[in-house]
């Protein structure tokens, strides 16, 4: 488990450093597959992404058990990873 | 240890994640965008001012044509067939004009004559008179018989009616002389004649007004066509614009001026800048339709009201002419907050 979880972060913190390489922000809107995907989508699901990445750290290290209110700290973590994304995406970080 | 940890990990991230809402919620409000934005230029209908047959197009569909070109030929045969005719009516009427020059001539000539005539009859009268007045002292002596007299007196009034008749002859000979108006206007006539003429002759080439793109030509030549119909639409390429519709909510952050960010989708790595140059002041209203002078009333409430958007005209700079292409899929994203052009204005 833990190799795995090692390596998940490392693949997105290369998307992180890619994605933060265009200093004047990216579009904020994505073509896939033929329909442009309001970039702010994109940047929820890697913060969800990011969010379980983390709980699976902590579960590994034994600091989930001692949060206040682990689903809440969860869903903040969850948010805020998404809008740092979103942030670094657009050039306001 | 760990349970202090995972407590300062908690609390952090409660905190750091209002944190970042306050932050992402500024940035938005700072720098509103849409994706519900087109790439536009001015578009014109291309159409002849004369009708005709197309003989010739010298364009193809698509192509990139500077002002001035020629885009495609009216049949020119009937319009210049037509300027002979109005040339050749333009010079009857200037020879009639100098055939009248040369009538004033004559009758002023026959003027001159009838005032001279006047000189004679009054010569002949005053001669006829002193005759007269010779004559008739001598009737009383007897040196003249009374028939010489009256003939003297006869000849005295015939003088002055052959006065009379010159200067009536006079009169009307001054009267006779006619003036060039008509024959004048006639010349003015037949000289805008041929000048509408040679103006048809000239837009039987019809010729781009601007450096645009040819497009929906679909007409091959040897079509009839008449004054207005459109042949094919012309592409103003030196006025691309983006057209964004921002909700109203968002229009008081936007001011006139505002740098943009245009990504055009068709390659939406490298933006393309821009300024607003004009906010839309009006949109209809699916509410306020009216038919057959009667509004047309939903029954339908809603609770929740959806905000209008409204059209935000971006000029873009420099655009890449291999992305502008009208109705292009675009996102456009507000640099220029409106709280630094606001400040800018008060200060100013």
């Amino acid at each position: 488990m833990p190799p795995r979880a090692i390596r998940s972060v490392a693949v997105l913190a290369s998307v992180l450093a890619l994605s933060g390489c265009s200093a004047a922000g990216g579009a904020p809107a994505v073509p896939i597959f033929g329909s442009f995907f309001p970039a702010w989508i994109i940047c929820a699901v890697g913060g969800i992404i990011l969010a379980v990445i983390i709980r699976a750290l902590l579960i590994a290290l034994r600091i989930d058990e001692h949060l206040p209110a682990p689903p809440l700290v969860y869903l903040c973590l969850a948010i805020s990873c998404g809008i740092g994304f979103w942030m670094i995406w657009s050039g306001a970080a | 240890m760990r349970a202090v940890l995972g407590k300062i990990i908690g609390y952090a991230v409660f905190t750091g994640t209002a944190v970042m809402i306050y932050l992402a919620w500024s940035a938005g409000l700072a720098n509103p965008r849409s994706d519900v934005a087109e790439i536009e230029a001015p578009v014109i209908q291309i159409s002849p001012t004369v009708p005709g047959r197309v003989v010739s197009i010298n364009v193809s569909n698509n192509d990139t044509v500077k002002s001035g070109d020629v885009l495609f030929q009216i049949d020119p045969e009937p319009y210049k067939l037509r300027l002979e005719q109005a040339q050749a009516e333009l010079r009857a009427t200037q020879s009639e004009l100098a055939q009248g020059e040369r009538n004033i001539a004559t009758e002023q000539t026959n003027a001159d004559v009838a005032q001279k005539q006047i000189e004679r009859a009054k010569f002949n009268a005053d001669l006829a008179k002193q005759t007269l007045d010779r004559l008739e002292p001598l009737l009383d002596r007897g040196f003249v018989t009374a028939q010489q007299v009256d003939q003297a007196r006869t000849a005295y009034n015939d003088a002055l009616v052959s006065l009379d008749q010159a200067l009536q002859q006079s009169q009307g000979a001054s009267t006779v002389i006619g003036t060039l108006d008509t024959r004048q206007a006639q010349v003015d006539t037949a000289m805008a004649t041929v000048a509408l003429a040679q103006r048809d002759l000239d837009n039987t080439t019809i010729r781009a007004p601007f450096d645009g793109i040819v497009t929906g030509l679909t007409m091959p030549a040897g079509q009839y066509v008449v004054t207005g119909q459109t042949v094919f639409t012309m592409i103003d390429t030196s006025h691309w614009e983006a057209v964004a519709f921002f909700r109203e909510t968002e229009l008081p952050n936007i001011a006139i001026g505002d740098e943009v960010e245009v990504f055009v989708m068709a390659n939406a790595k490298f933006p393309v800048s821009g300024t607003v140059s004009a906010i839309g002041w009006g949109v209809r209203s699916a509410d306020a339709a009216t038919i057959l002078g009667l509004p047309i009333v939903s029954n339908s409430l809603n609770w929740v009201k959806v905000a209008k958007r409204f059209p935000v005209y971006v000029e873009l700079h420099e655009p890449p002419t291999g992305l502008m292409r009208v109705g292009a899929s675009a996102v456009v994203v507000i640099k220029g907050t409106s709280a630094e052009a606001g400040n800018g204005g008060d200060t100013h």
